[in-house]
């Protein structure tokens, strides 16, 4: 597939080509770190943090949307207006997130149409990785700082060039519409580009996450959670700010008799989740909750899937107001399988 | 984006009929007929499977059908007043517009049920996807693929059983059983008195060539597991229905999932063997 | 490991030894740099895990009322354990809120009080050493060292990367406490208190909605902050109840305003400027500001700051006959 390269001076210049005629999505400097942002302006793009606050999901699954509208008994609208999107500077992780997130809105062939719509028009431009971020572990679950699963174009970044490289036909004319500011990459740049990943890839600290899927299943009643659960304070922040937690609430909102169906995010984490009309919750405490979360990521999206729905970002890590770590959690539940 | 396509989207339907089913007066039973008749034939159910009742501005409440896709031009959904989205569905009067989507979840296992016996157990306001399978087996067109048909509900009191027109026209029948009890009846009681799981092993169906549906409240099914396992009846033979809270139906929102099965997609019916296989979670 | 710490991990040791206590909740590291994690120990074999020093920030009152909680499925007596907590100023302020409140019972408590010197806020630093995030950090005295994972070495005084609440703290050691293992060396004076507050007030209305528009338009309805707080622990919080429905749950702009100013009121003579909620927010939104103008003036009216001691009732859950009532308007 096509590979040309870039002299970063110009990447502005990459970036106002892209968004012409789409909108524009990238990390911007933000008061506390850096967020995926809709801009106009390209001089306002900042890829100088590994990764970004909360993960680019928003783009093809909103932290909220309108399902439809209604007036009295009646739905008035369904259509949602969707602009052609460039999503540019997302990492290898949230970029293979996007294919996890796939499966569940096509599951059993029943199609979500606003994420599917969004997914379709969202034209994604991805950046490897030269140095990892604070918690990443991508690479122990399948992925790599240089993965290229859900990803229309991957940039390498060779210090004072970018060698783009076409990963899809979407991406190839993305790169040929760019013909006018950048040059076929040499092989001595392809070198160094592969160069690039197998470093960043020695400076990944290893993870063990459990696989063994029956043993997995054995810690269901383990003691491990009940510590978790004392720690775990229940805020939404590590699904929010994950790249493949899809869980919504569907909630109606009206004025005078006009309103809309809206869905929004929601999290196992939240103690009122599953809590039933009757008043009876399958989960009360936050151990069961806790739980939920780790094993919903590590064993049944496996079992369903036929992968864990963890991408190795290290978001919910970094975020924690609680100071919990995933990664020291999959470590644990991964020795007590071997002990088993 | 219609609702044919588009899985968020309800059905608009129309309340024919409002029956209070309960002296308590907090179950309702409504019957909908489709505003277009295309959504009508997309609507194509099977018993033991489940919709979502949508009510604008209020939100969704996902019931199970309690009609048999044989009782044509309708559904019937029984719903009690638990919340926001049922307590304003109690308050519609006949006429009024509502929405539907579905049909959701697996039905009943039909196809393994016949040629075979059947038995049916049910307890309270859990027996109405028990009374769609009913009505579908003792149908016209469908008797003669099952076998023995027996019919065993209880609940609280005569004033809280449900479809008492229906449970006389069955005990009317000579081509199935059925035996009606009630915990505790009332002067103008005249039938069998007695927990459902007590009624069961004295009427004590066989297991042999039988499935064994059962429904009802979590006390019951407590109480009836043993006794339906003492009867002979396997854990791959016995069939329940579970209630899960639920937001999209389709398994996509996250929330009713029992181990990696989901309640509304891989469910609600279940047999026992697999809710054996799943963790303790709900 | 510092003198406080040794101090510490010795006086837990001891409690456990004794049996004054079943539970120790203390800090321990957390797996990312300049980060703590609540602990809950349950013998004196597990005291090696605590940690004292400037990235202890968390407010461990916020994990004491699930602790006196029957279990469920416990049958017969069941008595609340004995629970030793290492408290700085703002976690005893806290507690002797959810006393007052009756979510703890004083009797089954232990605090060992520790003077505080501030608290480092991890946000400041990882963004004072560029985008990168943290490889490592060792807090040595009053210093800072910071490794970023690009390999980069800055050096701070903890001074400057100081969290917002801890400038302005003027309650640095333990309100409430069984034993107090040290004191706060110095205290900022009373001039430097709300001071945010002052800048915002002078501010024109136009240019205080802007700057409340900013901040709160990141607002992703996360609940951290709410979680984060001690002072949060409704069953059924307001923003969630659907009967009535109070607010929506989008984050529309009046929805969020909705929400924050909701819980800015249910904590106005309640706050103790802990920063946890600050510190928990994935946004960096300014939750303080609008929690202190709250509490300076429930301090210019009624003369209370929240939760110094058990002996105040709060400000909000009580009346006296000379409270101010000038803010009544005529109907």
């Amino acid at each position: 597939m096509l590979e040309v390269t870039l002299d970063k001076a110009k990447l502005q210049e990459l970036v106002k080509l892209l968004g012409a005629d789409r909108r524009l999505v990238a990390p911007v400097a933000d008061k506390q770190g850096t967020v995926f942002s809709e801009i106009t302006d390209p001089s306002l793009v900042c890829l100088d943090a590994v990764n970004t606050t909360l993960s680019p999901k928003e783009v093809v699954f909103p932290q909220w949307e309108t399902l439809y509208t209604f007036e009295g008994d009646r739905v008035t609208k369904t259509e949602p207006q969707i602009e052609e999107t460039v999503l540019f500077g997302v990492r290898p992780c949230d970029a293979r997130a996007f294919e996890l997130l796939d499966r569940v809105f096509t599951w059993d062939g029943v199609n979500d149409p606003y994420y599917l719509k969004r997914r379709e028009k969202t034209l994604v431009v991805a950046l490897a990785c030269n140095v990892p971020g604070e918690a990443c572990f991508c690479s122990s679950v399948g992925g790599s700082p240089a993965g290229e699963s859900g990803a229309d174009v991957l940039g390498f970044d060779l210090g004072d060039r970018l060698l783009l490289r076409a990963l899809t036909k979407r991406g190839e004319a993305l790169l040929k519409s760019a013909s006018s500011i950048t040059t076929p990459a040499t092989p001595e740049e392809k070198e160094a580009a592969q160069k690039a990943v197998t470093e960043a890839e020695k400076r990944l600290k290893p993870v063990a996450v459990p696989e063994d899927l029956e043993a997995l299943k054995g810690s269901f009643d383990a003691e491990i959670w009940k510590e978790l659960g004392l720690k775990c304070l229940g805020c939404g922040v590590c699904a929010y700010a994950c790249p493949t937690c899809h869980c919504f609430d569907i909630t109606d909102e009206t004025r005078k008799g006009v309103g809309r169906r809206v869905r929004s995010w929601d999290t196992c984490a939240f103690s009122l989740f599953t809590l039933h009309g009757s008043g009876h919750n399958p989960r009360t405490t936050q151990d069961a909750r806790y739980r939920q979360r780790v094993l919903h990521k590590f064993l049944y999206c496996p079992e369903n899937f036929g992968e864990a729905f963890c991408v190795g970002c290290g978001r919910c890590v970094t975020n924690c107001p609680a100071g919990l770590d995933l990664r020291a959690v999959l470590e644990r539940l991964a020795s007590m399988a071997k002990a088993t | 984006m219609d609702p044919i396509t588009n899985p968020y989207v309800p059905y608009p339907v129309r309340i024919d009929e409002v029956t209070i089913e309960n002296d308590e007066r907090d179950l309702k039973t409504f019957k909908l007929v489709f505003v277009d008749s295309e959504h009508a034939k997309a609507f194509d159910y099977i018993p033991g499977q489940f919709a979502e009742l949508s009510v604008l501005g209020k939100g969704e409440c996902p019931i199970g059908i309690a009609s048999s896709p044989t009782e044509e031009g309708y559904l019937l959904f029984t719903v009690k007043k638990t919340g926001v989205v049922t307590g304003e569905l109690h308050s519609l009067a006949e006429g009024k517009i509502i929405g539907v989507r579905g049909p959701l979840g697996k039905p009943y296992p039909i196809e393994r049920m016949k040629g075979k016996n059947v038995v049916i157990v049910g307890g309270g306001f859990a027996f109405t996807t028990l009374r769609a399978l009913t009505q579908y087996m003792i149908a016209d067109a469908n008797r003669g693929d099952f076998g023995e048909i027996t019919v065993i509900y209880g609940a609280r009191s005569p004033g809280e059983l449900l479809y008492k027109e229906e449970l006389k026209a069955w005990e009317a029948r000579d081509d199935l059983t059925t035996v009606i009890t009630v915990d505790k009846g009332d002067d103008a009681w005249k039938g069998r008195e007695g927990f459902v799981p007590t009624i069961l092993e004295e009427v004590a169906p066989s297991s042999k060539d039988a499935l064994m549906a059962v429904c009802g409240p979590p006390i019951m099914i407590k109480f009836t597991l043993p006794v339906i396992d003492k009867l002979g009846f396997a854990p791959s033979d016995t069939i329940l229905s579970l209630e899960m809270r639920m937001k999209c139906g389709i398994g996509k929102c996250g929330r009713c999932n029992i181990g990696s099965k989901y309640v509304c997609k891989d469910g609600p019916v279940f047999t026992l063997e697999e809710l054996k296989a799943l963790p303790a979670e709900f | 490991m510092s003198q406080a710490e040794d101090a510490l991990r010795k006086e837990v040791r001891k409690l456990f030894e004794n049996k004054t206590i079943d539970l120790f909740v203390g800090h321990e590291a957390a797996g990312v740099p300049l980060k703590t994690s609540a602990c809950f120990l349950s013998s004196a074999d597990e005291v090696e895990r605590l940690v004292w020093n400037a990235s202890c920030a968390a407010n461990l009152a916020v994990y004491l009322p699930q602790l006196f909680k029957r279990p469920q499925g416990a049958r017969g007596e069941w008595n609340p354990p004995k629970v030793g907590v290492v408290v700085k100023g703002c976690d005893s302020r806290s507690i002797v809120g959810l006393i007052k409140e009756k979510q703890i019972p004083r009797d089954r408590l232990y605090l060992i009080g520790v003077g505080c010197e501030g608290m480092i806020d991890r946000h400041k630093a990882a963004k004072a050493l560029g985008a990168v995030g943290l490889a490592e950090a060792k807090i040595d005295g009053t210093s800072v060292h910071i490794i970023g994972t690009d390999g980069t070495q800055r050096s701070f005084e903890s001074e400057e990367i100081l969290a917002d609440s801890c400038r302005e703290c003027r309650h640095r050691s333990a309100v409430l406490s069984d034993v107090v293992l040290s004191e706060a060396s110095e205290q900022p004076p009373e001039s430097s208190r709300y001071t945010d507050v002052s800048d915002f007030e002078s501010q024109s209305p136009d240019e205080r909605w802007e700057y409340l528009v900013s901040e709160l338009s990141r607002c992703i309805r996360c609940y951290a902050c709410r979680e984060a707080c001690p002072n949060c622990y409704c069953q059924e919080c307001f923003a969630d109840e659907t009967a009535p429905k109070w607010l929506g749950v989008t984050t529309d702009l009046s929805e969020v305003f909705a929400f924050h100013l909701g819980r800015v009121l249910h904590q106005a003579g309640r706050c103790v400027d802990c920063g946890a909620c600050v510190a928990a927010c994935p946004q960096g939104i300014n939750l303080r500001l609008l929690n202190q103008k709250v509490n300076r003036d429930v301090e210019e009216l009624f003369g209370v700051e929240s939760n110094l001691s058990l002996d105040e009732a709060e400000a909000l859950l009580s009346f006296k006959m000379e409270d101010d009532q000038s803010f009544m308007t005529e109907p």
